[in-house]
């Protein structure tokens, strides 16, 4: 109340000012107390509200503001002339269902003072609003919504495209959740395109209901309770009325904008619907999820794996995006073999800049962007570097079961008997019985080991 | 033809691109909010605006390193809500989305319950629906780690400096 421009004030049942804007201060010219008579200028007498039935509790009213003295810059007093204004003034009747109703101080009436003019007819835009332009605009509105949920959809669609094992799995997991109407709990790499997968699943699941997409780190109590507003009224307005949050960045949730949202899910468990998306390389800020949101998201999870893991759909995948143009052989091989640390978003970016590079209908490596085309394959053993946010390390690089090599396998098996017998020596403090028993054999076939006759 | 990439200024944290009407009090607020005391801004850090009237604004295509993590935001583009309808306005923010990956939305004007719930879902992350509500997002703000290598300024556009 205190950060808003208006001119407004409050005034309980006994006609005593309880509340004015900082604003509606500094119009009168007040610091501290208001005087008597300015408190009586601004209050409506009580008679006024008698036989005001066809008003429904509000009235408008010319104020006369008396003269009053405010301090000026150097400490003179300045005297304010008499000024005229109208205001509006409406009843404020306790709310009967308010938590604390039988409570003397809350079932008490308001009054609600405020300045400013009515708009004239003529200054309120009709025409925009309800004329010919109003209508036009609203055609407008509804083209684009649908052209950028049928992009969406088209885009979703082909982040789940492919033949692998991986993507199988990836896309009957997103067409069940397609099907049924629960929590949701996406997960995946930065740019994995989980949001184009979490509009795919409202949309699909449940295209009535209204849905509001927030960035939930930025989310405190208060912030959430405005935004989330267009969800959350409806659902306090009707019983019947259903919503669905979508929340980015769901794990990096403020713990007050946490606890709002587990009372909301307490109060509609059936009527609200969270969809979650959580990054597994976004470190340092996370703030874990309360265990009753965490339960949530374990409704229904989704990872989206790396377009690493899926190298042999990527061809297929990105002559889907492209549509108009033909990805030459080159390309092609360069899409599989590139890691796309950028996940989905990278890949896209990737594919609209080629498509505006090439002049032709076919499109060559040279059109792919510089740090894409110019990606080699690393041949090089002699270290790894591994980049996680603004971290590079560097380190041995870890064998593969392709780098399997032995020099000789009959010199390695000695070696790893000569190294048994010499254990199995210590075990028994040089008792040669005693070795030949803990290695199992006989005594004779260990000394002629021992003596290096095989 | 392959153009040099202007240097950088290491001093430069943040851009924002204001398009549409600036003579507003949403503007005028935004202003005095980041070079005020209350201001997300450190104080050795320069931000800047560049300005674009005409609904489009023309932000550098990020090069080189990747986006990977979703925090990593190139700068942020405050659009105003124009007052005849958001029509024009959602396609112009869908389009930079699609074309310009990276950058953090921001719409700035009056807007209707049923307009905050398309703005949304167009992938804006905060709007602005009076002039002093500046300060409640001094976290998407302050949040901002932008890798000054992997973009470059047009700076043919006027400029302020907070």
């Amino acid at each position: 109340m205190a950060s808003t421009a208006a001119c407004f004030w409050l005034i309980d049942a006994n006609g005593t000012l309880v509340y004015l804007s900082p604003e509606m201060l500094t119009w009168l010219g007040v610091e501290g107390d208001v005087p008597p008579s300015i408190a009586t200028a601004i209050t409506p007498d009580p008679v006024m509200w008698t036989g005001t039935a066809a008003n429904r509790g509000h009235l408008t009213r010319r104020l006369h503001i008396p003269a009053t003295e405010v301090k000026g810059n150097a400490g003179k007093h300045l005297a304010t002339e008499p000024r005229v204004v109208t205001a509006h003034f409406v009843q404020l009747a306790p709310l009967l269902d308010a938590p604390h109703a039988n409570d003397a101080s809350a079932g008490a009436t308001l009054i609600l003072g405020c300045l400013g003019q009515y708009l004239p007819d003529n200054s309120v835009p009709w025409s925009d609003w309800f004329g010919e332009q109003g209508v036009r605009e609203a055609a407008k509105l509804d083209e684009e919504i649908a052209k950028f949920r049928a992009q969406q959809k088209r885009h979703a669609t082909m982040l789940l495209a492919g033949t692998s094992p991986t993507s199988r799995r990836f896309r009957s997991r997103v067409e069940l959740a397609c099907r049924i109407r629960c929590h949701v709990g996406l997960t995946g790499l930065g740019g994995c395109g989980a949001g184009e997968i979490a509009s795919l699943i409202h949309h699909a699941s449940t295209s009535a209901e209204p849905l509001v997409c927030l960035d939930a780190s930025l989310m405190d109590s208060e912030l959430l309770e405005v935004y989330a507003s267009p969800v959350i009224a409806e659902l306090r307005e009707s019983s019947n009325a259903t919503g669905t949050l979508c929340l980015d960045r769901f794990d990096e949730m403020p713990t007050d904008g946490q606890a709002r949202l587990i009372e909301w899910v307490e109060t509609w468990p059936e009527r609200l619907r969270l969809i979650g998306i959580r990054y597994d390389d976004t470190s340092g800020t996370k703030t874990s999820l309360a265990e009753p949101l965490e339960i949530l998201m374990s409704t229904f999870p989704i990872e989206i794996p790396t377009l690493a893991s899926r190298s042999a759909d990527l061809e297929l995948i990105a002559s889907g995006l492209t549509r108009t143009a033909r990805l030459s052989r080159e390309t092609n091989e360069l899409i599989r073999t590139y890691p796309w640390p950028g996940q989905w978003e990278e890949l896209t970016a990737a594919i609209r800049f080629a498509a505006e590079m090439a002049t032709g209908d076919r499109i060559g490596r040279e059109h792919l962007p510089l740090a894409i085309r110019s990606y080699r394959v690393s041949t090089s053993t002699s270290g790894q570097v591994s980049t996680r946010d603004n971290e590079i390390t560097i380190g041995p690089p870890q064998p593969t079961p392709r780098d399997f090599k032995l020099e000789s396998l009959d010199a390695t098996l000695s070696e790893y008997e000569a190294s048994l017998i010499e254990r199995a020596m210590e075990a028994a403090d040089g008792n040669k019985a005693e070795a030949a028993r803990r290695l199992g054999i006989s005594r004779s076939r260990l000394l002629r080991k021992l003596s290096g006759d095989t | 033809m392959i153009t040099p990439t202007q240097p950088e200024d290491p001093t430069t944290k943040l851009t924002i691109w204001w398009v549409g009407n600036s003579n507003s009090p949403w503007h005028d607020e935004f202003v005095r909010w980041i070079i005020g005391p209350d201001s997300p801004r450190p104080t050795e850090a320069k931000w800047e605006i560049l300005y674009s009237e005409d609904g489009s604004p023309s932000l550098p295509r990020a090069t080189g390193q990747p986006i990977h993590s979703p925090k990593c935001k190139l700068g942020i583009v405050v659009w105003t809500v124009p007052s005849h309808g958001i029509a024009e306005l959602l396609k112009h923010i869908a389009a930079t989305r699609r074309t310009r990956p990276g950058y953090a939305h921001v719409t700035a004007g009056l807007a209707s319950p049923a307009e905050r719930l398309l703005i949304s879902e167009f992938g804006v992350v905060a709007h602005i629906q009076h002039p002093k509500d500046w300060a409640s997002w001094s976290a998407l703000f302050a949040d901002q780690k932008k890798t000054a290598r992997s973009i470059s300024v047009n700076r043919n556009q006027s400029t302020v400096t907070g």
